[in-house]
């Protein structure tokens, strides 16, 4: 009776041993999923979209012509909360150093998340090419 | 010990066996499903970055398109229905921007534009900086500008009939005309709808009349402004260099300053499929695996 108890005991155990062992591979393959292109691509169109409107709405051409951010402050500022942005806007002989950069109100610059796109436009009198760059992130 | 005890004993074990092999059965099958589950989300997550380059190639191409149009400096719009298109152009004779501004366009695009996006653009603007640009229509319809000594700008088909039914035209010019020398209109035999509105500085010439033109004949009607012999703004309807119903406008005013501000629309057969409005302007754009080689596109309907 003690031995066929053990073997009971045995058996048991290694079928519970099996069953977790299947239940942490389980687990470790459906903790590898994730989507972390979703959100990436999400804020890459945004920006896209948000970079077409300010041309095509000349935001950006007249932030360069009056050398003012207002309006550009203003179109950021009523943006999706957690949705963060950045413009900075370069002349065509030098996309180094930025003529002018406006952040969204109560945003913190994160360059570690950050996903960006440049998109060019003309601008001044006599017409000048400016790239502006359009990043963002997720507030 | 009695035969049911050892019989029940025996049920009970095998009993147990088939509860453990199903648990066991169900957790490997739970194993292959998170197995495959995650084979296919990092498949969908190769498919969503792959389209994010298309997107990316979509939106630099629509970014050149826009600096394009502003240029030129023609807006177009085209509505497609069952029969008709309408096909509506607003222009200026003379032009905002210095349309040789492509040649410096080309070199933004081709240098700053494509190293910054690590892609490799060509921009051939060759066939636009000639002193007239063209604006192709995919049922060969074609619209062009001239502004290499006057500014002009001329709908037609090339050697053929463009068949529109009716024509809207609104002229405005910032000059007073001194003289008019009018089309004759033909209400009763014509064959092309034409509703004229033109205006400039001076009232007197100002005109607005709903009526009928022949399209075998070449229509002109001139206004005259001060300066040299040929001061002057013309329209042209008709017949025009053997182009049946095709519409010029001509800005060939001495004085560079006047402008001339157009609002054309013309009502033209529908195409079977899609009209597409293009310049003749090749753009390809390669960046990685994804390559775009096209038209610098209008508009589409």
């Amino acid at each position: 009776m003690n031995k066929k108890g053990f073997v009971i005991s045995i058996d048991a155990m290694l079928a519970l041993s099996v069953t977790l062992v299947l239940f942490i591979a389980a687990a470790f393959y459906l903790a590898r999923v994730e989507s972390s292109a979703t959100p990436s691509l999400f804020l890459k169109e945004f920006s896209m979209d948000a970079g077409t409107v300010l041309e095509k709405t000349r935001i950006l051409e007249n932030a360069v012509e009056k050398n003012s951010s207002v309006e550009l402050s203003s179109f950021l500022n009523k943006l999706p909360k957690n949705v963060c942005l950045e413009v900075s806007i370069f002349n065509e002989d030098d996309l180094e150093s930025a003529e002018l950069t406006v952040l969204k109100n109560g945003c913190n610059a994160n360059y570690a998340e950050k996903t960006s796109i440049k998109r060019g436009f003309l601008a001044g009198s006599p017409p000048q090419f400016y790239v502006a760059r359009i990043s963002a992130w997720q507030g | 010990m009695l035969p049911g005890l050892v019989r029940g004993k025996g049920e009970r074990m095998k009993k147990g066996f088939v509860l453990t092999f199903s648990v066991i059965l169900f957790v490997s099958l739970l194993v292959l499903f998170a197995m495959f589950y995650l084979d296919k989300s990092q498949e969908q997550e190769q498919g969503i970055l792959s389209n994010a380059a298309l997107f990316k190639a979509g939106f630099l191409a629509d970014d050149i398109e826009a600096d394009f149009n502003k240029i030129l400096g023609t807006s177009v719009d085209i509505n497609r229905g069952n029969s008709l298109t309408t096909i509506t152009f607003n222009e200026k004779l003379g032009a905002d921007t210095n349309k040789l501004l492509l040649k410096s366009l080309r070199e933004f695009v081709e240098g700053a534009l494509a190293s910054s996006e690590n892609a490799s653009i060509q921009l051939d603007v060759s066939e636009l900086v000639d002193g007239r640009t063209e604006l192709m229509f995919s049922n060969g319809l074609q619209y062009n500008y001239s502004y290499k000594d006057i500014n002009a700008v001329q709908f037609y088909l090339p050697a053929g009939n463009t068949n529109i039914a009716a024509i809207d035209l609104n002229v405005s010019i910032n000059a007073a005309s001194i003289s008019v020398t009018p089309w004759e209109w033909q209400d009763e035999t014509g064959d092309i709808n034409v509703n004229l509105h033109y205006v400039d500085r001076n009232s007197s010439n100002a005109i607005t009349h709903y009526g009928k033109l022949d399209s075998t004949v070449n229509n002109e009607y001139t206004f005259t402004f001060p300066g040299g012999a040929g001061s002057s703004f013309t329209i042209n309807i008709g017949n025009i260099d053997g182009n049946l119903k095709a519409v010029r406008l001509t800005n060939s005013i001495d004085d560079g300053n006047v402008q001339a501000g157009v609002w054309l629309k013309v009502l033209a057969p529908s195409p079977e499929s899609p009209l597409r409005a293009f310049y003749n302007a090749d753009l390809n754009f390669s960046q990685a695996d994804v390559n775009i080689n096209r038209k610098v596109g209008v508009g589409e309907s």
